[in-house]
């Protein structure tokens, strides 16, 4: 009933050799359920499991292997967080939420923690300066607006606590319309945002053509994924009185492309194209 | 059951915007979630951020907690899910895998670092291992879940489960005898 060694490394593994590597095995999956379940002490009834063990070479050689793992698992060390850690953890997590970016964590090195100070001010100026033309220039863009809304959406994340100071570093606070920040956390304000002008203006900052380092794409990875959007890097982030958003990019876009894809971080729709 | 439904008044308290039933569901669940992220990413550096991205998630999603399961099995989901998001983006970026790094300002941070890794052999195996082989090791051989509860965590049957778990034995096995052998 059992065979021997498969033949196969673990260490050049791929899910379909590993499945071809178990087909051609003879041992039944059965057995090595059953030989495992043995091992890990799970089997109410270990009758026909201690048979099996007993009558086959192979298996019993499965058997003290599944058991020398679990010891071996059973030998790790401590994992728990340090005191520091965890109080950096509690830091940056509220950190995060607060100002809607990635805080530097505390345990990196210094200058990591300075390229986020040093990258939310260059944001920060960026951001003025579009904001100064936008005012300037007229066209389709003049309503936007530097305002002091909180960073969180009441839409969909729970509220965040708010901070009064305006110390919120690299944090990006535009909003449209007057008129839809009144309608806050609706779809109709929502609806309200304009996008296309907000991708005018990343366009005109030289964003939409590249990927910005600034942005951790670690944070809104899963939102782009449920969006479709698989290959896709945030060259900004959005926290609207309408909710909050991502512009981004496509990573395989051509240099000269222009099109930028905004997300709806609520429900992790694509709610806008601007080509 | 108490506890259950206690961490459930809190996740409804965070919904409200309740910063205190945040940080307490933080405390009740981030030494398990740390263990779980270290294990899978076999880094500590990584494992902290996956830490920190995990429960960025859970305050975030916290209004879509349906409660058809257990506050904790949900929350390590989440962590698995941001691990392995991790590890593929790290594949994406092909960077080199930073050694511990230990905060110098931290006096028992490396004390914590040679604990975490007094089997460096076991570590080396695990990362070898496919990542939903190893995260299914991880959640039922290390951090002592139930298979059910390990499913529930993974989001797959009981029966896919017990397979990774089974044959990620089997292959950390294999991968120990040969690290003994050489």
């Amino acid at each position: 009933m059992c065979s021997g060694d498969g033949g196969f490394s673990p260490n050049n593994w791929g899910t379909k050799q590993l499945h071809e590597t178990i087909k051609t095995k003879r041992m039944h999956s059965h057995d090595l359920d059953l030989i495992a379940a043995l091992a890990d002490g799970s089997l109410e009834d270990e009758t026909r499991a201690l048979s099996r063990v007993e009558s086959c070479a192979d298996c019993r050689a499965e058997y003290e292997a599944q058991t020398s793992v679990l010891a071996a698992l059973g030998s790790l060390g401590s994992t728990a967080m340090t005191e520091h850690e965890k109080a950096a953890l509690h830091r940056d997590v509220w950190t995060d939420l607060r100002t809607g970016a990635p805080a530097a964590k505390s345990t990196a090195p210094w200058w990591y923690r300075w390229s986020y100070a040093a990258a939310g001010l260059f944001v920060i100026v960026g951001l003025a300066a579009i904001v100064s033309q936008i005012t300037d220039g007229g066209g389709t863009t003049e309503q936007f607006e530097e305002t002091d809304a909180a960073p969180l959406s009441a839409t969909e994340a729970p509220a965040a606590e708010d901070t009064e100071g305006g110390d919120d570093g690299a944090s990006t606070y535009l909003q449209s319309a007057p008129e839809a920040a009144d309608s806050a956390g609706s779809d109709a304000a929502a609806e309200s945002v304009d996008f296309a002008a907000l991708a005018q203006a990343l366009t005109e900052t030289g964003q939409a053509t590249r990927t910005l380092t600034t942005v951790d794409q670690s944070v809104h990875a899963d939102c782009l994924i449920e969006a479709g959007l698989e290959d896709y890097s945030v060259i900004e982030t959005y926290s609207l009185e309408a909710g909050d958003y991502v512009a981004a990019v496509a990573n395989d876009a051509p240099a000269d492309s222009e099109t930028v894809t905004f997300v709806d971080l609520a429900t992790c729709e694509v709610v806008y194209t601007d080509r | 059951m108490t506890s259950q439904v206690n961490e459930a008044e809190l996740l409804a308290r965070v919904v409200s915007g309740d910063r205190e039933a945040f940080d307490a569901i933080m405390r009740i669940h981030e030494d398990r979630v740390f263990s779980v992220c270290l294990r899978i990413m076999g880094d500590r550096e990584q494992g902290l951020d996956a830490t920190q991205e995990t429960f960025l998630t859970v305050f975030r999603k916290a209004n879509q907690f349906e409660g058809k399961s257990q506050l904790g099995t949900w929350i390590y989901r989440i962590a698995v899910n941001t691990c392995y998001d991790q590890i593929r983006k790290s594949k994406r970026r092909a960077s080199e895998s930073l050694p511990d790094y230990v905060d110098p300002a931290d006096p028992s941070a490396e004390e914590a670092v040679e604990s975490a890794g007094l089997r460096p052999e076991i570590e080396t195996a695990l990362a070898t291992l496919p990542p939903e082989f190893r995260s299914a090791v991880v959640l039922s051989d290390i951090e002592g879940m139930s298979m059910p509860e390990t499913a529930e965590a993974l989001g797959v049957p009981v029966g896919t489960v017990k397979s990774r778990v089974f044959r990620g034995r089997r292959l950390l096995a294999k991968q120990l005898g040969n690290q003994t052998a050489s």
